[in-house]
């Protein structure tokens, strides 16, 4: 049993993000500890990926904090919350067509000298990098597809690139942003399993999911989002049956 | 067969230096989407601080070293103090913006140097080289050699290197990038401080070809440039180094050597109206979805 406070990767703190008179996200706070799969998940409009969009700095809150293992880092811009350490895939998933699978997963290896002319100057394809992306696209099993254009792969193979590329950047916290929609039953089984070794390899992901047998079956805990704000918190057999929730799903008896 | 030569190294001297021009054009517009009219502007400053620096050292080296250095300074801050503020608003502002910024460039060159055509000393007559029936002129040898170079350090930059590759990922999905680590901001200004100091080389190497810098010397060259880069396909930079030695080559031997009764000038909007009516995303650009 862990102390409050303890180990927490992620805190999120009464965050919010209004844009003009819409709440999108409203005075939510949650956590994500060490090694877990934390799960995001709620009707659509709920606020999921504003939520995603201020944690990884696409958007400043408009109030409240977070903290990466500690240390603060709402405000700061996207390049340097990815480096230290979210690497996020979004759920349109968004390639850069024009260049190899390898030379996408490359992109993130190069994070930690972007900042200089002269420290990035160096050949980006050397054998160290190359080495270094192809084991992430044999996590992934894309290792077949380096050579290819980015552009020709599969949804389900795209999603497979985000989510090397992500771990290119080394993070302390994947974001992972509906990475099951749109493939099909077997794609979906292949990616849990897929989900699960990463994890056990000792990332930890937050996610954002549509389908409930998935996120029921891959995290450990479920925060519930619905208009912005927090509905539920908890396992997924509480959340299941928390009446709040299956109102904001079903909607109200009559 | 001589002549006809003779009018070939003459475009494709021409068009190595269209090349140079468009490039900056490209990559802007590849980075930003926006239409870089004040590019324009910046190679004639190029060719201005070329020319001072020349009669002060009277070195070529030190003259393109200089005037690439200050036009860099000044893409930045043309990108940094205008465009990036502007980019939240439809496309057409930082246009008008940049047309804006150009005309004042014309008119701080006008006020600080004067309305004349200045000259490049003659100091720099260069030795001629025959080979067989042909013969190059001192001038073109330097014109092709400094826009090879040229433009194999830019490729090699924006192909081979880890900035190059940040530049790629900014220009094809800037967020995108950011959430990789990429530094968008400051891949931002590495692309405005090289199209800008490249702009700077073709600007000195007019001045020299032609022994011509005056005010307005980017008026044509501003809407020239343009046109190559939409025949070449917009944001396509290979496209536009290629749209770019075809202009010179067409210019050279449709109006040169044919002597087709048009002007030169006409030649590269005649071939962006064609462009428009076959080929609409250019020779290499992409169809856009």
């Amino acid at each position: 049993m862990s102390m409050p406070g303890e180990d927490l990767i992620l805190r999120v703190e009464k965050m919010s993000r209004h844009f003009g008179g819409l709440k999108a996200v409203d005075n939510v706070s949650f956590h994500v500890r060490r090694g877990e799969i934390l799960g995001l998940i709620g009707p659509n409009g709920a606020g999921k990926t504003t939520c995603f969009n201020v944690i990884s700095g696409v958007y400043r809150p408009t109030s409240g904090q977070v903290f990466l293992d500690g240390s603060r880092i709402d405000g700061l811009p996207a390049h340097s919350i990815a480096a230290r350490g979210v690497g996020r895939t979004f759920q349109i998933v968004r390639p850069f067509g024009g260049m190899t699978v390898l030379n996408n997963v490359m992109v993130g290896l190069g994070m930690p000298r972007y900042g200089s002319f002269i420290k990035s100057s160096p050949l980006f394809n050397n054998s160290k990098n190359r080495g270094q992306a192809m084991a992430f696209l044999n996590e992934v099993g894309l290792e077949g597809l380096a050579d290819s254009p980015a552009s020709i792969l599969s949804l389900g193979n795209l999603r497979r690139l985000e989510l090397a590329r992500a771990l290119a950047l080394g993070p302390k916290l994947l974001l992972l942003d509906e990475s099951f929609s749109g493939l099909s039953q077997e794609e979906v089984g292949r990616m849990m399993g897929l989900v699960r070794k990463i994890q056990e390899r000792g990332f930890t992901i937050l996610l954002i999911e549509h389908n409930m047998r998935v996120a029921m079956s891959l995290c450990e805990r479920l925060v519930v989002l619905d208009h912005g704000g927090k509905l539920a918190e908890g396992t997924p057999d509480e959340v299941r049956s928390d009446e709040k929730v299956i109102e904001a799903y079903l909607g109200k008896g009559e | 067969m001589q002549l006809l030569t003779e009018h070939l190294i003459n475009g494709l001297a021409v068009g190595s230096i269209y090349a140079l021009m468009a490039l900056g054009l490209a990559m802007v517009y590849g980075i930003l989407r926006i239409l870089h009219v004040a590019h324009a502007g910046v190679y004639a400053i190029g060719a201005y601080v070329g020319l001072y620096t020349f009669q002060a050292t009277d070195s070529f080296l030190v003259a393109i070293a200089v005037a690439m250095a200050a036009c860099a300074l000044v893409g930045v801050a043309i990108e940094k103090l205008v465009y990036y503020p502007l980019l939240k608003f439809p496309p057409y502002v930082p246009l008008i913006a940049s047309i804006a910024i150009f005309l004042s460039i014309e008119e701080l060159c006008r006020i600080v140097a004067g309305p004349y055509i200045l000259g490049f000393p003659r100091r720099l007559a260069l030795d001629s080289l025959t080979l067989g029936p042909v013969s190059l002129g001192g001038m073109q040898i330097l014109v092709l050699l400094t826009s090879l170079v040229i433009l194999l350090v830019l490729w090699f930059i924006s192909d081979k290197t880890e900035v190059g590759l940040a530049m790629q990922a900014t220009s094809q999905d800037m967020a995108m990038a950011s959430a990789m680590g990429v530094d968008t901001k400051r891949i931002i200004s590495i692309t405005f401080a090289l199209g800008s100091a490249v702009a700077a080389v073709a600007g000195v190497l007019v001045g020299i070809y032609y022994n011509q810098v005056y005010p307005t010397m980017g008026a044509v060259p501003a809407y020239k440039t343009l046109a190559i880069i939409v025949v070449g396909g917009l944001g396509s930079i290979p496209g536009a180094v290629l749209a770019a030695l075809l202009l010179g080559l067409a210019e050279a031997l449709l109006i040169g050597y044919a002597a087709i009764p048009l002007p030169r000038d006409a030649l590269a909007f005649i071939a962006m109206i064609i462009v428009f009516m076959i080929r609409p995303q250019g020779l290499l650009g992409k169809k856009t979805r």
